[in-house]
Order: C-alpha cells, then sequence, then structure tokens
C-alpha cells in the first residue's frame, strides 16, 4: 500500500482533469493525476492503416462495449435509446472527439427564469468568458470572429474551410433568412509550437495522427508536466475514501499489475466524465455516507444528459467531397436555438453540418454497422449515386434534466478489477420528441432550398451517438437540490470537487467539451484564490 | 484460394462463398470495379472467422442453407447459375438466416471498400487518409464574407442575460 500524502489528487485525465491540472500547476501544491488507462499512441491510430475505416467498427470503436480494452468498463445500455462512447485513457474523451468547439449560450445559463424549464446553473456566461478565452488558446482554436449568436469574442485561427458542403447549406439557410456562422473547432489551421495544421484528412474520430486536433494529451498536459505535475497511468480508482471528520483522505485503486493501492489526498478532484464520476461516487459509499459519497441530494447519478441526435440528409447532383475536412466541423446554424413561445416546446437546437463520410461508412450505414446499403445488383446504384453526392444536416437538441434518467450501479456486471459497472436508464422526453420533429423538418427544409434533389431523414434518435455525457452530479446553491457549489465543490465533503460534465446543469444544444474546460479553469481558479479559507 | 482462408473451408465451400460474395457486390463500372468474390475478400472473412466470435459459425450456416437452396431449386450449382438466380438463391438465405446474413453482408463490405483498387474510385484514393490529407483548399474570404452578409445584417441571434 502506498500513501505518499499529495496535496491534490485529479482523478481522470481527460479534458477537465487536464485542464484544472495545468490550471493548479501554477501553484506550489504537490498534484498528481491517476488516470485509468495509458498515454495515446498515436503511431497506433488507424488512420495511418490502409483499413483504416472498419476500425471504426472494431478495436478503436468509440463505444467501450465493443472496443473492450483493458482500460475499459462495461456499460450497461440496455434500458437507453442511446449508448455512452468515450475514450479510457490520457486524454480521455478528446482523443477521439471530433473537435466541434461551440461554447453554451448565455441563455443556457438561465433557462428556469427564462423559458420556466430545467433550472437556473449558479454561475453565468460572463463568468466563464475569460476562461473560455484561455481555454481556447491552449487548446488552438480555429473560427470567425463575430458570430451574432453569441456575446463577441475573437478567435485565434481561421476558420476551418467550410468547403462545397458549407457553401452548398449556407446558400439554402441563406434562401431562408436563417442564421449560420462556420463552425469554432478545436483545430489548428496553422501550424503552431510543434502542431501541424490540419491536413483535412476527416476522420478525427480515429485519432488525430497529425497532431491537428486539440486532444488534451497534446495540449494541456505536456504544458501541466513541464511545470511538475505527475500523472500515473494504468491505475484505475475504485473506491474515495472519507476520514473520521467527514473529509475525504485519499483513494484506493487498482496499478497497472491490478494491485490495490493507496493514495492519500488533502483535496480530491473527480473529473471520470458524466458516467464515470457517479459511478465512482455511488460506488465509494461507507458508513458516513450509505447512499454514496456526496450524495446527500440523493442526486448523484440522476439528471442524465446527452444531446440526442437525428439526421436529414439530402442528395445533390454534384460532388460535396465531403471525405474532405474535418467530419463534424464546416457549418452550424443556431437559428432555431432560443425558445420561441409559438413552438410546441421550450428551448431549442442546433443544426450542423456533417460532412461525407468514406466509402465503408457510407456502405454500411453510418455510425454503428448494422444498417448496410442494399446488396445484390442494386448495390452499386444504391452506392453509386449516392456516395460522395450528399451532405448532412445534423439536428443536435437540447436534453432537459430529468431524474429519471440516471447512472446506477449494474448489481452484477463489472470491469476487469471487479469494480461494479455503470449502468444507464435513459428515456428521450416529451419535449425533446416535439424539438425533434420540427428539427427535421427544418433540416430538411433548409436541404431542400439548398438544391438537393432528394432528402432522406432518419428519424429515430442515433445509438452510438452519446458522446456528451452531462448532468449526474449538478452544481447549485442548495445542497438538497444539487451535489457541488458553484465553484464544484462537494456540499457534502468540502475537499471533494467535481469538475467534468456532470456538474452541468442543463445541456444546451451544443457541445460541450468547450464550457467543460472553462468551468474546470474556473473551479481551478476559484481555488487558486481561496486557498486559506478552502474547506469554509 | 489464399493462405488466411485455407483452414477456414474446404474447397467446395470456397467457391461457394466466392460466388455468393459477387452476389453480395457484383463488379461495376464496366468491370473497372471487380466484384467482391472476384476481389478476394474471402481472404479477410477467413481473418474475421479468427478473431471474431461465431462468425465462423454463421458463415457455414449461411453455406449450408445456400447448398439446400440451391439443391431445391435444381441440379446446377450455385455457382454456375445466372446472376439474378444466384440473387434469387441469395435472398432466400437471407429470409431464412437474417442476422448471419446481415453479418456477412456487413463484413463484405467492410473487406471491400477498404481495399486500394476500391477505394481509388471513391476519391479517397488508395492511401490512407493520414498523414497526406486531402487538398481542400482554403475559402475564398471575399465570398465567404459576401455569403455571411445577410447574417451579419440580421443581428444578435442570442439573449443578453
Ligand atoms: C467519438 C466522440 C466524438 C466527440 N465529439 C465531440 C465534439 O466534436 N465536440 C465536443 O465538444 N465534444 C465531443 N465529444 C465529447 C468530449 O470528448 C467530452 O465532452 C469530453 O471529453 C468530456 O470531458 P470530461 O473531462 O468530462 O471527461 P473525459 O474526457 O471523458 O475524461 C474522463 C477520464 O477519466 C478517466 N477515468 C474514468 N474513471 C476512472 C477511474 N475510476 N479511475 C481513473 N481514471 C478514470 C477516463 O479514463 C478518462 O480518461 C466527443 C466524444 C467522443 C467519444
Ligand atoms: S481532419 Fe484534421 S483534425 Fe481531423 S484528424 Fe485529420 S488532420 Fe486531424
Amino acid at each position: 500500500m502506498r500513501k505518499d500524502p499529495v496535496d491534490v489528487l485529479i482523478i481522470g485525465a481527460g479534458a477537465s482533469g487536464a485542464a484544472l491540472a495545468w490550471s493548479l500547476s501554477e501553484t506550489r501544491m504537490s498534484i498528481l493525476c491517476l488516470e485509468q488507462g495509458d498515454w495515446p499512441q498515436i503511431e497506433k491510430y488507424p488512420n495511418t492503416l490502409r483499413d483504416w475505416e472498419r476500425h471504426r467498427y472494431g478495436g478503436f470503436s468509440s463505444d467501450p462495449n465493443i472496443r473492450k480494452w483493458p482500460e475499459d468498463y462495461p456499460i450497461n445500455n440496455s434500458d437507453s435509446p442511446i449508448t455512452p462512447v468515450n475514450y479510457n485513457g490520457v486524454g480521455g474523451g478528446t482523443v477521439l472527439y471530433m473537435a466541434h468547439f461551440p461554447r453554451l449560450h448565455p441563455s443556457d445559463f438561465r433557462t428556469r427564469t427564462l423559458d420556466g424549464v430545467g433550472d437556473d446553473w449558479p454561475i453565468d456566461y460572463r463568468t466563464l468568458e475569460p476562461f473560455f478565452a484561455i481555454n481556447d488558446r491552449i487548446m488552438g482554436v480555429s473560427g470567425l470572429s463575430g458570430n451574432p449568436a453569441y456575446p463577441h469574442y475573437d478567435t485565434a485561427y481561421p476558420p476551418v474551410p467550410i468547403g462545397t458542403i458549407g457553401r452548398t447549406l449556407a446558400k439554402g439557410f441563406n434562401k431562408l433568412g436563417w442564421h449560420w456562422w462556420p463552425s469554432d473547432s478545436a483545430i489548428l489551421t496553422r501550424d503552431q509550437g510543434g502542431r501541424k495544421a490540419c491536413v483535412n484528412a476527416g476522420p478525427c474520430d480515429l485519432g488525430c495522427a497529425s497532431g491537428s486536433k486539440g486532444s488534451v494529451d497534446i495540449t494541456y498536459w505536456p504544458r501541466a508536466l513541464n511545470r511538475g505535475v505527475r500523472l500515473k497511468t494504468r491505475c484505475r480508482v475504485s473506491e474515495i475514501t472519507v476520514g473520521k471528520n467527514g473529509m475525504a483522505d485519499g483513494v484506493l485503486y487498482f496499478d497497472e499489475e491490478g494491485k490495490r493501492q493507496r493514495q492519500e489526498a488533502s483535496i480530491v478532484v473527480v473529473a471520470c466524465n458524466g458516467i464515470g464520476t457517479p459511478r465512482l461516487l455511488l460506488n465509494s459509499g461507507s458508513n458516513q455516507f450509505p447512499d454514496g459519497l456526496a450524495n446527500r441530494s440523493g442526486l448523484v447519478g440522476k439528471n442524465l444528459m446527452f444531446h440526442p441526435l437525428t439526421i436529414v440528409t439530402g442528395l445533390f447532383d454534384y460532388p460535396m467531397e465531403g471525405y474532405k475536412g474535418p467530419r463534424a466541423c464546416s457549418i452550424t446554424s443556431h437559428e432555431f436555438y432560443e425558445t420561441d413561445k409559438d413552438r410546441d416546446f421550450a428551448r431549442g437546437y442546433m443544426l450542423t453540418a456533417g460532412r461525407g463520410v468514406g466509402p465503408l461508412m457510407a456502405a454500411v450505414g453510418g455510425l454503428s454497422d448494422d444498417r448496410p446499403i442494399p446488396w445484390g445488383a442494386v448495390h452499386r446504384d444504391a452506392m453509386d449515386s449516392e456516395y460522395g453526392h450528399t451532405t448532412a444536416l445534423v439536428v443536435v437538441s437540447e436534453d432537459l434534466p430529468r431524474e429519471h434518467n440516471r447512472v446506477i450501479l449494474d448489481p452484477t456486471l463489472t470491469d476487469s478489477n471487479g469494480i461494479p459497472a455503470p449502468k444507464v436508464i435513459y428515456r428521450q422526453g416529451e419535449n425533446n420528441k416535439r424539438m425533434h420533429r420540427h428539427g427535421l423538418a427544418r433540416a430538411r427544409e433548409a436541404i431542400e432550398a439548398a438544391g438537393a434533389l432528394r432528402t432522406f431523414t432518419d428519424d429515430t434518435i442515433i445509438r452510438q451517438a452519446g458522446w456528451h455525457l452531462l448532468g449526474t452530479a449538478r452544481m447549485g446553491t442548495d445542497p438538497e437540490k444539487s451535489v457541488v457549489n458553484s465553484w464544484g465543490r462537494s456540499h457534502d465533503v468540502k475537499n471533494l470537487f467535481i469538475i467534468d460534465g456532470s456538474v452541468f446543469v442543463t445541456a444546451g444544444a451544443v457541445n460541450p467539451t468547450s464550457t467543460i474546460q472553462a468551468i474546470a479553469l474556473y473551479i481551478g481558479d476559484r481555488i487558486k484564490r481561496n486557498l486559506t479559507k478552502l474547506f469554509d | 484460394m489464399g493462405n488466411a482462408q485455407a483452414n477456414s473451408w474446404n474447397e467446395e465451400e470456397g467457391v461457394l462463398l466466392s460466388a455468393l460474395l459477387d452476389t453480395i457486390v457484383p463488379s461495376g463500372r464496366g468491370g473497372a470495379l471487380p466484384a467482391a468474390g472476384a476481389l478476394g475478400v474471402a481472404d479477410f472473412l477467413a481473418a474475421r472467422v479468427k478473431d471474431t466470435a461465431g462468425f465462423g459459425d454463421h458463415i457455414s450456416n449461411l453455406l449450408e442453407s445456400l447448398s439446400e437452396v440451391t439443391a431445391e431449386h435444381g441440379s446446377v450449382p450455385f455457382h454456375k447459375l445466372e446472376g439474378a438466380v444466384r440473387e434469387e438463391m441469395a435472398k432466400k438465405v437471407e429470409a431464412r438466416l437474417p442476422e448471419a446474413f446481415k453479418r456477412l453482408v456487413v463484413q463484405t463490405y467492410s473487406g471491400y471498400y477498404t481495399r486500394p483498387e476500391v477505394t481509388v474510385h471513391f476519391g479517397t484514393g488508395p492511401n490512407p487518409p493520414h498523414p497526406s490529407g486531402y487538398e481542400l483548399p482554403p475559402d475564398d474570404p471575399e465570398e465567404l464574407m459576401s455569403l455571411l452578409e445577410q447574417v451579419r445584417v440580421r443581428g444578435k441571434r442570442y439573449r443578453e442575460c
């Protein structure tokens, strides 16, 4: 049993854990991060292999239940139409993410006051603004300043080329008089500090072999390690332990040889994402915390939010060359983001252009390989008439918090160390269903206005799109109705912080990582400012 | 028969499988695109039999079923039947064993659409996307600004709060 107490112990080396490690590294505190996975091996990313596309459905899937690496934990998804996806290693989800990098809107922090749904956050957009800016600089964010969907901010690098797809859809949006803008992307469009500009290869979800995508293994971590932070890989935390005084005093973990170890710490920070964090807290029950650590509110694991997605595809009579360019980053429309009282739902959605896909993904039916296009004599026509000539609009919808949607510990399923696995229980809400009906109709309208010959609508929510894992340890001022306070500190355990997507109060309708990291930096700032009265 | 196939199925089964693959993905574009069996996708499947639990049984069951439906149809072996009739036979097998057939179709596409001889016809070229990537010219700033003009003119789209 190793002890060597540290000042700060961070669990999880993903998007938020890395940002906080860097933020705190300017203090004199000793900081250690324990991560269950390894450093990514860039030379093993499949997009340098001839058969790169097929790895998306096997050993390099973003679904841990398919990938089944030793560092992965299984997720029981049998009671959810959406399956959570992730990457368990240094970098966390950012190793596989598509780097679409919008921020939440100001209204996302005030949905109760403005629209009578969800809850207000204890912080607001203006509070996070300086941290968005720091994060954009370190992650390397490209985009075009002046997007009228946000208060003004500057972007450092020119936008990723919007390409034929972007120009085509932009004309459709313009015909309808709707908002659109080039995407903010955590992707370099110019070489910077040893990182290369994007080569427009497309499959960012298989890891970026050229280092252009801002994943935290190449952005925050080298900076944090340079400043003395220690990071231990292949260490899976099974439990956060609590002393007699009710404060967290360290963790128990399994090291790379599967041996149980103990690490003591003065401050424990959980950054395991919206599924991994409630799993760990629920597994850290004790006499003092019989329902799981930091769970006196009963809300740990509850209010799980995804961004349910549907897709409309348009067929055009000219080539879209959609395989060129980062797949999720071209243009995006926030025309229907804000609540409109004339609609039959509250809040809204984003429409995002999806570039095309490679030939295999087109043939097997998309993100999961269970809807292949027709075989036989018609196969050639099906492939030749559509491949390369389509573009899609993805309806990314706001999911309202509902206690029914939750993460619990599975009674029987475990990971390779015998730690109980999470089970996800989720239903799509009525508001969200209505929103999707509206979104699909609008997406079709936009694609038709852009000149599509035909549109195809996929009106079921996409199962493999559980990318955004939010809300399962929400922040708030009232300890009865939230798990952490406005700066991530547990209401129940004053030296326990939660900093990942779990703390979201509402989900917004944009990809969350920019906001997750801004929150982690904000929490880091608050910790630094309050060092002398941190546990008051 | 390729090496990988060698221990997965006998010669007769190999011929049958290859003909089935040709039926699933026939040749196209005036012969520029080979059919899946002719391209040797069976070798790829043999490798999957080794690393994918249950896939070998799926293939055996499918081939057995294919022999049965072909025998019910007449005495001409499957690989000697005319294309449309082959497809009819394969459809019968699909109806009997839908899940196994779908797995075969998906794996056939996987073997086929990752071959450089094929991908070269689908824009992505014969090489993997990294390290070279693809030529995607930067947007013409004037065109972009002019496209965005009306969005700018319309003004703020967020709620101040
Ligand atoms: C395929 C894919 C595409 C995506 N695309 C986008 C996108 O375009 N834009 C966007 O904004 N977001 C995207 N996301 C989501 C994005 O990756 C996440 O929002 C982000 O990584 C979440 O950050 P986090 O800090 O909450 O958790 P993560 O980044 O998931 O980090 C959690 C870390 O904790 C570790 N961990 C968990 N449990 C333990 C334990 N018990 N002990 C030790 N370590 C542990 C994990 O191994 C992991 O490294 C995508 C995700 C995926 C998978
Ligand atoms: S498209 Fe660009 S960012 Fe994405 S993986 Fe390729 S080089 Fe990296």
